[in-house]
Formats: structure tokens, C-alpha cells, sequence
């Protein structure tokens, strides 16, 4: 799965999240950290950022959780590299 | 937001995901490198593509641009869809973010390789 498209239906839903660090959010390079680590490419390109605030409740992350699978399976299903 | 109203409306909405088992065509570009990757499926029938589909691991304008060039094409004969190009897919979406313009160019090399592979198993 790819981040952005994963961001962008988060972002419908009215979850607020990134792809990549915040010190290089100007960058469009994939991250040197999970590179790194022996991520694969196409692993590194489904990456996501959640932050969190005093200002986050624990329902945040429980909708999230509620969102995230069926958005997952979406993606993956228009995914070439999905065997499924 | 910087993608059009119609860009978004393929992102939420794409046509024609999928595979065609017994393809006539099957053009593969991109790389997971780079974060891109479109494969497009065509059946063509007399010359006339009568049916494409597409699966995509890409930003939200690839998906856009491939779901806009499976809709530009079906229907459409062989020669009709090789003028297709980026521009068509750009327009069609009522335009693309400058740093997005690359998911045209891959959806236009998605459709001339399944064209290609298409003419090689003939």
C-alpha cells in the first residue's frame, strides 16, 4: 500500500496524519531512518505518522482503529503487489 | 486541496480495478523505488480494446490517472488508444499538481506497454 493514498482516505474520514518525519516533511525522499533498517521500498512508501498531543483522546485512536482496516483493505485491493 | 475535484473523484471512486485473467495485454511500469507501480490489463477484440482494468501501488494521482486512462480507453480501437498521451489524461482530470505530472507519463507508458505486449503476442 502506498502512504499517501492511505493518508488522503484517512484525511476523508477526518483523521489528521503524515507520511514521513516532521523535520523532513519537505521532502518527497523516502525515509533514511526505515531505510536504514532493511525496510523494503514498497514497505518504506506505505509508512505513516501519527503524533500525538495532550489534546488527543483515547476515542481518537479508537476511531482510528475503527477506519484503518477497511481503508487497508481498500488500497491493498487495487495493489499490484498484493497477492491478497 | 491541491487535487481537482475530478482527481479526487478517481481517487475515492476508481473504474475498472482488477485483472483480466486471460489478458490480450499486460503493460507494467514504474518501480518500488520510486513508489509508483501501474499494471494495465487490456482485451482487445477486433482491434477495439472491449475491456481494461488496472491495479495501482501509488499516490493518490496515480490512482487517478490510471483509473482516468482505463475510462479513456475502453471502447476505443487499438489506434485510437495509442493517442493517448499524458496530456489527454491531464486534461481529462482537469490538471495535476506539478510534482504529480510523472503519474501521467506512467499511466500513458502503462497503456503503450500493454499495447506493445499486446502486438508481441500476436
Amino acid at each position: 500500500m502506498e502512504g499517501e493514498s492511505l493518508l488522503i482516505n484517512l484525511d476523508l474520514k477526518g483523521v489528521a496524519l503524515s507520511t514521513g518525519s516532521a523535520c523532513t516533511s519537505g521532502s518527497l525522499e523516502p525515509s533514511h531512518v526505515l531505510q536504514a533498517m532493511g525496510i523494503p521500498h514498497e514497505v518504506i512508501h506505505g509508512s505513516l505518522r501519527f503524533s500525538f498531543s495532550s489534546m488527543n483522546t483515547k476515542e481518537d485512536v479508537e476511531y482510528t482503529m475503527e477506519v484503518l482496516p477497511a481503508i487497508v483493505e481498500k488500497v491493498r485491493a487495487m495493489s499490484p503487489l498484493w497477492e491478497g | 486541496m491541491i487535487y481537482s475535484d475530478k482527481v479526487m473523484e478517481h481517487f475515492e471512486n476508481p473504474r475498472n480495478v482488477g485483472v483480466i485473467e486471460d489478458a490480450s495485454g499486460v503493460g507494467t511500469v514504474g518501480n518500488p523505488a520510486c513508489g509508483d507501480i501501474m499494471k494495465l490489463y487490456i482485451k482487445v477484440i477486433d482491434e477495439k480494446i472491449e475491456d481494461v482494468k488496472f491495479k495501482t501501488f501509488g499516490c493518490g494521482a496515480a490512482v487517478a490517472t490510471s483509473s482516468m486512462v482505463t475510462e479513456l480507453v475502453k471502447g476505443k480501437t487499438v489506434e485510437e488508444a495509442l493517442l493517448i498521451t499524458n496530456k489527454t489524461v491531464i486534461e481529462a482530470l482537469d490538471g495535476l499538481p506539478k510534482n504529480k505530472i510523472h503519474c501521467s507519463v506512467l499511466a500513458e507508458d502503462a497503456l503503450k506497454a500493454a499495447i506493445e505486449d499486446y502486438h508481441d503476442s500476436e
